[in-house]
């Protein structure tokens, strides 16, 4: 199924967690929020949230330095 | 009619010049702003014009001082600004930068929240002094504020914060600026605040270290009440230092998001 993530297209299996998703898609979970239409979801629900077909996800990923 | 002066409404005929208002009002004046621009002295006042009149050298009364110091902004973003309450949680590279600007738009009150103090190793980038080097920095902040803007209130706490205690120090404040230094610090306020403070604004920082370009510096959105500022890939490590240029960048794109979510209904 097609997915927008960090404004790209990406063709993903269907009907996987956002947990899943990252790991097949190679992407390191550490200190990232993501965001899935536009609603907030913090690591602790990376492996209860489904991803459906169009799901706009972004990924916003917290580096240290202030 | 009616006009703004120095901060004070008063009466006056029509087609006066600002030049004959300072006369009528005998406040010497070489520096004429209405409605926060600089006019020439032959300019004709305007029902409702807002006006400072400034001698260049003098120090003005304190009655005075706190109208003239937003000439250039306008009365009405200072009267909303002055009613509005943010909390800056880290107060380092750009958190005491954040916290300045905000104050000199005339926040009327900044919370500085910090358990540290000033050691030689922030002066390059975080805006203390050599003379503050051992102060805590909430109160090194505190005075270098009140030098900028007395009118304010400045909130002071030195605790280091936590999952625990951060809901309770940062509710009632209209917006949280995260100006923390260590990535998971910058998680814990996010996953914590985005949830449980749904009517507070959240501005974060991610990416700020180095020195290159200032425009891959995006803003990202995070639900409804959050947004976050920097390139979210270069942090601080070995050999990858933390620059005044950068970190000032970010902090200044921080504030200037409080101020537009501040003033979002005029």
């Amino acid at each position: 199924m097609n997915i927008i993530l960090n404004g790209q297209k990406y063709n993903i299996e269907n009907n996987i967690t956002l947990k899943q998703m990252l790991i097949n898609l190679n992407i390191e979970q550490k200190n990232i929020i993501a965001e899935v239409n536009g609603e907030v979801v913090t690591k602790d629900d990376f492996s209860n949230k489904i991803i459906n077909e169009n799901d706009i996800i972004e990924l916003v990923r917290f580096v240290g330095g202030g | 009619m009616n006009i703004t002066v120095n901060g004070k409404s008063i009466n006056i005929d029509n087609s006066t010049t600002i030049y004959e208002l300072s006369l009528l009002l005998n406040i010497e004046a070489d520096l004429f702003i209405v409605n926060s621009f600089p006019v020439d002295k032959s300019y004709i006042l305007n029902e409702n014009d807002n006006v400072s009149l400034i001698k260049k050298g003098q120090m003005p009364d304190k009655e005075h001082l706190e109208y003239l110091l937003f000439s250039r902004q306008g009365l009405d973003v200072y009267k909303i600004l002055k009613t509005s309450k943010v909390v800056v949680c880290g107060i380092g590279g750009l958190g005491s930068h954040v916290a300045i600007s905000l104050a000199r738009s005339g926040v009327g009150t900044i919370k500085i929240i910090d358990y540290d103090v000033v050691e030689p190793s922030n002066i390059n980038r975080q805006s203390y002094f050599i003379n503050q080097i051992g102060l805590y920095k909430t109160q090194a902040l505190k005075n270098i504020i009140e030098n900028i803007n007395p009118y304010i209130k400045i909130i002071c706490k030195n605790i280091m914060l936590n999952s625990h205690n951060i809901i309770n120090e940062v509710s009632g404040f209209d917006v949280i600026l995260e100006c923390f230094d260590n990535a998971e610090t910058k998680v814990m306020l996010m996953e914590k605040c985005i949830k449980e403070l749904p009517s507070s604004f959240i501005i974060g920082a991610s990416g700020v270290a180095g020195y290159f370009d200032t425009d891959i510096i995006k803003i990202k959105k995070l639900g409804s009440n959050c947004i976050v500022v920097g390139d979210f890939e270069n942090e601080a490590g070995f050999f990858k230092g933390l620059m005044a240029p950068r970190v000032t960048a970010c902090a200044a794109v921080q504030a200037n998001e409080a101020v537009k979510y501040l003033l979002k209904d005029i």
